[in-house]
């Protein structure tokens, strides 16, 4: 084959190549036209799915190193020797409160939370799931039955 | 006959590497041994279901970042990393991989990125695998011959590393494949002269781009084969219509950025090229003593070692076919250490078809020219990790004798066979060669097929 046809096959390659981009392109254009104001939504990312029921099968292992000053404890007392301790970064939630952070750790942990628990913010029991919570800190929630003392006074 | 017998070998080496590959293919490597398995999949779910490609980086240069806890896999509760920085739009690598993973989520029902398992998303890396070494048989074939591709492509399906490292969601395991037919249609352009065969082999050069930059090796190895291989003196625009074509394809990745957002896009190009460059300076030898599929985790291949003795026996024998596997090597031995960021294995992965046609090319030569001496040590080696990975050192010693005794008996008597030229002594070297290899391959197999979860922890190699 003489080298004005190679260059002639490569020519017509190349033409036919770009027309074609070029045609997906603007199809791709008009169909994603809203895409320079995407939004990262929950939805695209999680599946909120529930897989067990016990809170304490399973915890996040986050490393508090990494988060440092971001970090925050969400931790689930089933039994007095059967607890599993979550360390998570705030910075991965919108709302910093006591209920937002709790759903946080159930929806990754995948896990339910039974209604008759109760939590507490630094000890102190929650009644306002909307109160703000701060870096640092700690949740405890409780299976009916267990108490702070049962958890915190063991030698 | 005997062709129906070639064609059922080739079968059943096909068969053996896709059982190999599917067995425990979401077990082991266990999930989170590399985040970039869920990113890669992440860009290509997204990009299909929302038009917009997110994936984790963590490069500095990205407008938008999210820190979010997405548990695939429950891999947060595994692997300690803190909240996934999420990229958008995403642009460390050029997004086929995750288009062909993440896609085939989706369809296979995926709603969000945690939806996305790796029990769905490596299933496509599997067929890549074993499509590989179909296409491992098929250049080995077309440069050397039937024993040749034979021997290869038995030790790319069953060596331990790249039977479990094929099954990542990694950029390597999609330009693998692409790479190897760039290579094979080069070699059949390079014998028959057919330029549209020379087109195909830059498509394809240009496809294996779009898995990863590190494809440009393909090109680079096209190229040069090319201007040193091709004697006719239209050469210089068959190498030009070769780059025209494959980079043609490549600048898909650049129009893609284009698409999306072109400051973020150079902002990458260019944070990709300052990176940490955390292979180092020893490099090279860790290349080509290590058998890390993750950090501390060893895995008993021999076959690598042989493939680098065998490269340096090829750099010897006068043979200008060899420089086709030769320079393909060099090629991506130069990407490797000019792009080498982290000393992961799985960057070390286009290496291995290289070296498998290595290994087979000078194992036939081996077996052919009666060089008995050069074979003990080439099968001793992979024969010798492939028991070691399937009979525990303490029930070893039951055969510790036979082993002590047997095989510098071998050695001497080898030794003479080749010295004297014993036809008798050479031809029985010449089965027990073949032996220790058929074992070796078979001893890899059982190692594969056994390595589980359970194995994946137990395992020290």
């Amino acid at each position: 084959m003489k080298n004005s046809d190679k260059l002639k096959i490569i020519c017509k390659y190349i033409g036919v190549f770009y027309l074609f981009t070029g045609i997906v392109y603007l199809f791709l254009n008009n169909r994603l036209k809203d895409r320079k104001s995407f939004v990262l939504q929950d939805q695209i990312l999680y599946n909120y799915k529930i897989s067990d029921n016990d809170p304490c099968t399973t915890s996040i292992l986050d490393d508090p190193q990494q988060s440092e000053t971001s970090y925050f404890k969400v931790n689930f007392h089933c039994g007095i020797n059967k607890s599993k301790y979550n360390t998570f970064s705030l910075d991965a939630i919108k709302n910093h409160t006591a209920r937002s952070s709790i759903d946080e750790v159930l929806r990754i942990n995948q896990i339910k939370l039974p209604n008759d628990w109760s939590c507490y913010y630094e000890r102190n029991l929650i009644t306002d799931y909307n109160q703000e919570i701060v870096y640092g800190r700690t949740i405890d929630c409780f299976a009916p039955g267990i108490s702070v003392a049962d958890i915190y006074s063991k030698p | 006959m005997i062709k129906t017998i070639k064609i059922v070998s080739v079968l059943i080496i096909v068969i053996l590497a896709f059982n190999l590959r599917y067995k425990n293919f979401y077990e082991v490597p266990i999930s989170g041994s590399s985040m970039d398995e869920y990113s890669y999949s992440w860009v290509g779910f997204s990009l299909i279901k929302n038009g917009y490609p997110v994936g984790l980086s963590g490069l500095p240069g990205y407008k938008n970042i999210a820190r979010r806890y997405v548990n695939s896999d429950l891999v947060l509760n595994k692997v300690a990393s803190g909240p996934l920085p999420l990229n958008y739009p995403w642009f460390d690598h050029p997004p086929a991989l995750g288009l062909l993973t993440g896609g085939f989520a989706y369809i296979k029902g995926a709603q969000n990125l945690e939806d996305i398992r790796l029990q769905v998303a490596r299933q496509p890396m599997v067929i890549l695998g074993t499509l590989s070494v179909l296409l491992v048989f098929i250049l080995a074939y077309v440069n050397f011959g039937y024993m040749v591709a034979i021997i290869s492509s038995a030790i790319y399906a069953v060596e331990p590393m790249t039977v479990i490292g094929s099954r990542m969601i990694q950029g390597e395991n999609g330009v693998i494949p692409f790479m190897l037919l760039s290579l094979i249609f080069i070699s059949i352009y390079l014998k028959s002269n057919n330029f549209h065969k020379l087109i195909w082999s830059g498509i394809f050069a240009g496809i294996s781009m779009l898995f990863k930059l590190s494809g440009v090796v393909s090109v680079i190895a096209c190229l040069v084969l090319i201007l040193l291989l091709d004697k006719k003196k239209s050469k210089l625009v068959d190498a030009f219509s070769l780059v025209a074509v494959s980079l043609s394809i490549a600048s898909l990745f650049g129009i893609y950025g284009l698409f999306y957002d072109w400051t973020t896009f150079k902002n990458i190009i260019f944070s990709n090229a300052s990176r940490f460059y955390g292979i180092g300076a020893d490099s090279i030898y860790r290349l080509l003593a290590r058998t890390s599929i993750v950090s501390n985790k060893n895995l008993p291949d021999g076959w690598i070692l042989v493939g680098w003795m065998s490269i340096f026996s090829l750099l010897g024998i006068k043979n200008k076919k060899k420089l086709l596997i030769i320079i393909p090597l060099l090629a991506y031995l130069i990407v490797y250490i000019f792009f080498g960021s982290y000393l992961y294995f799985w960057y070390t992965l286009p290496f291995l078809p290289l070296l498998a046609i290595a290994s087979g090319y000078v194992i036939q030569k081996i077996i052919i020219k009666k060089q008995l001496i050069k074979g003990v040590f080439l099968s001793i080696i992979p024969l010798g990790v492939g028991i070691s990975s399937i009979i525990s050192l303490s029930y070893f010693q039951v055969f510790a004798l036979y082993w002590r005794i047997i095989l510098p008996i071998l050695l001497v008597l080898f030794f003479i066979g080749e010295y004297f030229k014993n036809k008798k002594v050479t031809s029985i070297g010449q089965y027990i060669i073949y032996f220790c290899l058929l074992t070796a391959l078979i001893a890899n197999s059982i190692f594969v097929l056994k390595f589980g979860i359970n194995s994946w922890y137990s395992f020290s190699w």
